[in-house]
């Protein structure tokens, strides 16, 4: 492999395709399907993305230096395994655009109500697509960065809002019946979409050892931060107000009141701009790379030229809100099916066949 | 001299410059006394416009026989050198009879018995030797000597070594580099006395033949990056090297990018710095400006003197230099997405007050912005070039008239004339000047953005940067580090500037072989008892 | 490969123009707006209706960015049927737009919060993204358009002299003060009461004369001074103030004595059988602001328990009282016991079961006052 990213760069981007646009629905979904127990949702929405990981892992770790497109090549034969990379790159397309989709419904309602929906998608996108022509290596180098960044103000405003929580929100614990959990648990994994993409970054790791170690703590950051958010909307909002709002954590931060910035909420959405365009630019990079390798287009930039009409063209088509959101639903529901069904699959087809490690045929 | 060679191979034939007429490779010598006429009538032809070339005869030891040669450039030698080490021993000469007077002993004979010189060096070939004399030596041609005996007799008027005036310490040394490369390099090895340290010499540029050298410290910099350096730089094919920044623009990475990829220095301190860290250094005859590659971007943030304070005056001037870098790349673009798009960011009294004052006047924010902006560019390039006398009244003129008078007749508000003022402040914060340079370019970029669409174009301008940054690398070392790739070791000097005694590796984020940079003894003695 | 390049220059060129020169869609002058600060909700009369089918009138406060106008602040009164209506037609009034994101305080009318869900209201501002979650509200003794217009003597307008009265009222006396969020969370996660604070104008000053309790979003009665007092202290709102009180000593009344402090309030939530017990102990800690008489006491020490008693037994018996009429006349949770019942009880809850559960339970009062100093005085 030519390009390689560290491990720690791997954990960011995994922590960085899951914490897009869920977090701001992510209360107001757990409420509405157990009520108080929502963080025990947020927890329990992470098994399934949990189990993804450890098969995905093992996987690519019984094929170093293989890619996923070379994976699925070698295992299911030359067509099916197209197919299966096809399958992967359609949720990636149709993820991308549901996120950027998401994401300028939230930048429509807060800062530029006006300016027509096709030109936010089209700028949001241009970056997005800078970022991925530049690489795998760029793409951990500023995942990683744009974390350290933009993590701080997240907890700033703590203080601002602790004076309104009250633990009482929470009480009583473990209310509802199994199979309202095993439903909320099924909904929050959409929140998580975006873990399967381990797949993807994986055979691309430095030190292979550290891939699992990595992915699992990345899964268990992304469940504190859900947890973080879901437990001050809860304390402060109470669960059926939570219910009431469409973006309860954003409505969270125009609550409290600060003596220089009065609104905190205007400012958090610019610093969410940069975290949410992030698993826009990751699942697009992965649409991208697969097609790349599976044509053996030479240059990345033309594949992420030719993609851009077609996710700017998805992402439009909604043409309000709500379907704006179902398209976010069917892309999570897409996510929890693919990212457990294929490497399950994968690694089936992987103990019949046997090893296989990558030596000179398969050099991108 | 054997490298001389080589490096002139390195270069395009000089076949083609005008004052070789009868060019050929190689002549085949035919009798030596036959060799001293041609090339002495050769050499009258070729030099006859020039009137700062002097052909001094003489007769060597006071023998008629030996007719000799002296060619040299008037104004670029020591004239007190050349006549008492060169002229006088040689008309002075003794012991010529016992040699003979043709060949190689004639030749080792004037060469260590007779010139004085601190070096001296033989040349076959015609055209390099014509080259050596235009470098400013003076070269001998004897009769029976087939070739050239070339000395150096360097003068010449040179710069008194002085402070310069961008980079000015109150605490370091404030000796600056000059024009002349040799005194250079000697100024560096005063800081190092290290052997290791190694200077690599080469000529580039077909008519200014300008003497590049490459300085680094054998076994601590990186080898593949000084290969890839000297690769570049040989690669140069241009007529003239009048500066640094030629080279700097012919070996960066990335000529597109608005980020200087090149640290440049004029301190000899600086850049022993730099060298001590692993890095090389490029050094360039003719300009005081030295530089360091490869480069980091938190480099530009940093100055020597935060190392020779204090380390609490350091971290705090950091803080500041990076609160200022922000503020001056961001403040207008902000301004003008609170006044023009998101008022309701605005704390409600000082939305009153903006209100009222915008009232009476006629643009839009982003036409004042930019007018001003103009206007302050217009006094910054006009400041650079008046005589100091008149800049200063110059200074007043504009800086407080001009602006009073402006809000007066309403063609700004006082709000934005503030803005503008604070940025332009905070943009020459930053201790090397070329950064200072990228960040207008930037913020007129994040103008552009904001003024069409508001703070979402100002985070998306933000994250395009951010990107490019990331993307840049300076010889194959991640421009970002380390930040992007995060070194937490790097970040006792990257972020803050943490205790001296605390520096006992070398940063990650510069390859280099050698790791240990001193001995923490604080640790083992407790507090610093001495 | 050179053509390609110039291609995608083009499109790239084509984009960009189109994209910037087509227009700032958003952008605005920022003097080109008008700023309502205040906002006041009323019915409206039949000779302020501009329509016959009209029923609200939302008066707006705001400040006025020319120079060379009369007033520095302006009230405007609309009339409609809805509130978004009014805002259309207020629309109607001014050359320049409205936005509502800087509104710092909501007035509603006491005629109108009697008889109208203050959740339907407010939906507009809730719904509006920009306009923040803390607005305070209060409630006004008559009309609110008039306590906008009211003329005030030592403020610029009355829309700053309530933003203030508003800001700091719980620093200075245990009144309440309830934000827009606050409300909608006592509504519908708590189904409890919010508590809104009253004002009223006179002579030129306007002040805050009690509190409003809202049942179901409607206004039921207003509160004077010294059952507002009881209120706050018995829902537990933090805030300092000063009681004033006699301390009494073997039923004789030996001294008259301000204190001045913080409260702060613990619920105790014991369920017998199908009866809940709730015991409510509120603390009060502050200093002894001042003595009516002038002699110093033999062993101060005993004076200060003394007081602290008597405050005790004063705070307590005016609790009963009030949660008395509370079990008995209101029948709905005006103590904000809905949360802590929810929290304790595994059954989902309506607003019924938590009135229902609020008139038949137990609930007992416990009051503990901690003096810490006495000032420089003896």
């Amino acid at each position: 492999m030519s390009y390689t990213i560290t491990s720690k760069q791997l954990l960011f981007t995994l922590i960085s395709s899951m914490l897009g646009v869920g977090i701001l629905s992510l209360p107001r979904v757990t409420a509405e399907a157990v009520g108080q127990d929502a963080w025990l949702a947020v927890i329990l929405g992470g098994i399934i993305p949990f189990v993804s990981i450890w098969l995905s892992n093992k996987v690519v770790s019984r094929h170093p230096g293989l890619s996923f497109a070379a994976i699925t090549e070698m295992l299911a034969g030359k067509w099916a395994g197209k197919l299966l990379s096809a399958a992967f790159v359609i949720y990636s397309i149709i993820a991308s655009a549901a996120i950027l989709r998401v994401f300028t419904e939230v930048i429509t309602m807060f800062l530029l109500p006006r300016t027509p929906i096709l030109v936010k998608i089209m700028l949001g996108l241009a970056v997005s697509a800078y970022m991925t022509s530049s690489g795998i290596k760029v793409l951990g180098r500023l995942n990683e960065f744009l974390f350290y960044v933009l993590l701080p103000p997240l907890f700033l405003s703590i203080p601002a809002v602790v004076k309104f929580a009250d633990l009482h929100y929470l009480m009583p614990v473990l209310n509802n019946s199994l199979t309202d959990y095993s439903k909320a648990a099924f909904t929050t994994g959409f929140a998580y979409s975006g873990f399967e993409t381990i797949i993807v970054f994986a055979p691309y790791v430095l030190k292979k050892k550290e891939t699992l170690k990595a992915a699992v703590m990345a899964l268990i950051i992304t469940i504190t931060i859900y947890l973080y958010a879901v437990i001050t909307t809860i304390t402060v909002f109470g669960s059926e107000l939570t219910q009431m709002f469409t973006w309860p954590a954003l409505r969270l931060l125009s609550v409290s009141e600060i003596p220089v910035l009065e609104r905190m909420e205007f400012v958090a959405i610019i610093a969410w701009i940069g975290v949410a365009i992030r698993p826009a630019s990751n699942q697009y990079f992965c649409a991208g790379l697969i097609i790349k390798d599976v044509f053996g287009i030479k240059s990345l930039s033309k594949v992420v030229a030719l993609l851009y009409p077609i996710i700017a063209a998805i992402a439009w088509y909604p043409k309000n809100i709500s379907i704006a959101i179902r398209l976010s639903d069917f892309v999570g529901m897409y996510s929890l099916i693919l990212g457990t069904a294929l490497p399950l699959l994968l690694l089936g087809l992987s103990l019949i066949r046997g090893k296989g490690r990558a030596r000179d045929e398969k050099n991108t | 001299m054997k490298k001389y060679r080589i490096a002139l191979k390195a270069v395009k034939p000089m076949s083609t410059i005008k004052f070789r007429n009868k060019a050929s490779d190689g002549e085949k010598n035919a009798d030596s006394a036959d060799f001293f006429d041609r090339t002495a009538d050769r050499l009258r032809k070729d030099l006859s416009g020039n009137a700062d070339v002097i052909i001094r005869e003489l007769f060597i030891g006071g023998n008629e026989n030996l007719d000799a040669l002296i060619v040299y450039l008037i104004g670029n030698i020591d004239k007190k050198m050349l006549n008492d080490n060169v002229i006088k021993p040689l008309m002075t000469c003794s012991g010529l009879e016992n040699i003979g007077l043709s060949g190689e002993g004639l030749k080792e004979h004037i060469a260590k018995k007779c010139l004085q010189t601190g070096s001296v060096k033989y040349q076959k070939d015609y055209k390099a030797a014509l080259q050596d004399m235009f470098s400013g030596e003076g070269i001998l041609l004897a009769k029976g000597i087939e070739g050239f005996i070339i000395f150096a007799v360097d003068g010449g008027q040179k710069r008194q070594i002085s402070e310069p005036e961008t980079e000015k310490r109150i605490r370091g040394t404030k000796e600056g580099f000059i024009e002349d490369i040799w005194v250079n390099i000697g100024m560096i090895r005063e800081f190092i006395k290290d052997p290791m340290l190694k200077i690599e010499m080469l000529k580039i540029g077909q008519r200014s033949q300008t003497d590049v050298a490459i300085a680094y410290i054998n076994g601590l910099a990186d080898s593949k990056i000084v290969d890839e350096v000297k690769k570049r730089i040989k690669k140069i094919n241009i007529d003239a090297i009048l500066s640094s920044g030629y080279v700097e623009q012919y070996i960066e990475d990335n000529p597109w990018s608005v980020f200087p990829q090149l640290l440049g220095t004029e301190k000899p301190d600086k850049a022993a710095a730099n060298l001590l860290e692993g890095k090389l250094l490029i050094i360039i005859d003719r300009t005081p400006y030295v530089f360091s590659a490869p480069t980091l971007f938190v480099e530009f943030f940093q100055a020597t003197e935060d190392y020779y304070e204090k380390f609490h005056v350091g971290i705090i001037s950091r803080i500041i230099r990076l609160i200022a870098f922000l503020i001056a790349v961001l403040g207008t673009s902000i301004y003008i997405a609170l006044t023009s798009f998101h008022p309701e960011l605005i704390p409600s009294e000082l939305l009153i007050s903006f209100a009222r004052l915008r009232k009476k006047v006629p643009f839009p924010p982003v036409i004042e912005a930019l007018i001003m902006e103009f206007i302050v560019e217009v006094l910054r390039e006009a400041g650079i070039r008046l005589p100091t006398s008149v800049a200063g009244t110059l200074g007043i003129v504009g800086g407080i008239i001009l602006g009073d008078a402006a809000i007066r007749s309403n063609l700004v508000s006082p709000a934005m004339i503030v803005v503008i003022a604070i940025t332009t402040v905070c943009n020459f914060v930053l201790p090397n000047y070329s950064m200072t340079l990228s960040m207008r370019l930037l913020k007129f970029f994040l103008i552009l953005l904001s003024a069409t669409f508001g703070a979402y174009g100002i985070a998306l301008g933000l994250i395009v940067i951010v990107t490019h940054l990331a993307k840049l690398e300076s010889f194959s070392v991640p421009y970002l580090s380390p930040y992007a790739p995060f070194r937490l070791r790097d970040m006792k000097d990257a972020l803050l500037r943490l205790p001296l005694w605390m520096y006992v590796k070398r940063p990650v984020s510069i390859p280099h072989i050698d790791d240990k940079r001193a001995v923490n003894n604080r640790k083992k003695s407790g507090t610093g008892e001495n | 490969m050179k053509k390609t390049h110039r291609y995608i220059l083009l499109f790239l060129a084509i984009i960009i123009n189109a994209l910037f020169l087509s227009g700032c869609w958003d952008q605005r002058e920022l003097d080109e707006l008008v700023v309502p600060f205040i906002i006041g909700y009323d019915y409206a009369n039949e000779e302020e209706k501009e329509q016959p089918d009209d029923r609200y009138l939302i008066s707006a406060g705001f400040p006025v960015f020319y120079e060379d106008t009369l007033k520095k602040y302006h009230v405007d009164i609309t009339s409609g049927s809805l509130d978004g209506e009014v805002i259309n037609r207020r629309n109607t009034h001014f050359g320049e737009q409205i936005i509502q994101g800087q509104l710092q305080i909501v007035v509603l009318g006491e005629e109108l919060i009697s008889n109208e869900n203050i959740m339907e209201l407010t939906d507009i501002l809730s719904r509006n993204p920009a306009v923040k979650g803390a607005i305070p509200m209060a409630v006004s003794a008559g009309r609110a358009a008039d306590m906008l217009n009211a003329p005030v003597k030592q403020y610029p307008n009355p829309g700053i002299y309530i933003q203030m009265l508003i800001k700091n009222i719980r620093r200075t006396n245990f009144f309440p003060t309830c934000s827009l969020f606050e409300s909608n969370r006592h509504i519908i996660s708590n189904h409890t009461a919010p508590l809104l604070p009253y004002i009223v104008q006179k002579d030129g000053n306007i002040m805050f004369a009690g509190s409003c309790l809202l049942n179901e979003g409607k206004r039921i009665e207003h509160l004077d001074r010294e059952e507002t007092e009881i209120a706050v202290m018995l829902r537990g709102i933090r805030s300092r103030g000063m009681i004033t009180f006699d301390v009494i000593e073997d039923n004789k009344i030996i001294d008259q004595v301000t204190f001045e402090g913080m409260n702060k309030r613990k619920v105790d939530v014991k369920k017998d059988g199908d009866r809940y017990i709730f015991n409510i102990l509120i603390k009060l800690s502050g200093r002894l602001f001042e003595r009516k008489k002038n002699e110093p006491v033999i062993d101060h020490k005993d004076f200060i328990k003394l007081s602290q008693k008597s405050l005790e037994d004063l705070i307590r018996k005016r609790a009963e009282d009030f949660v008395a009429k509370v079990q008995e006349e209101y029948g709905f949770d005006a103590l904000e016991l809905g949360m802590e019942i929810k929290g304790h009880s595994r059954e989902k809850l309506s607003k019924e079961d938590i009135d229902k559960i609020i008139q038949e339970s137990e609930i007992n009062v416990e009051v503990k006052v901690q003096i810490e100093n006495a000032g420089g005085k003896i």
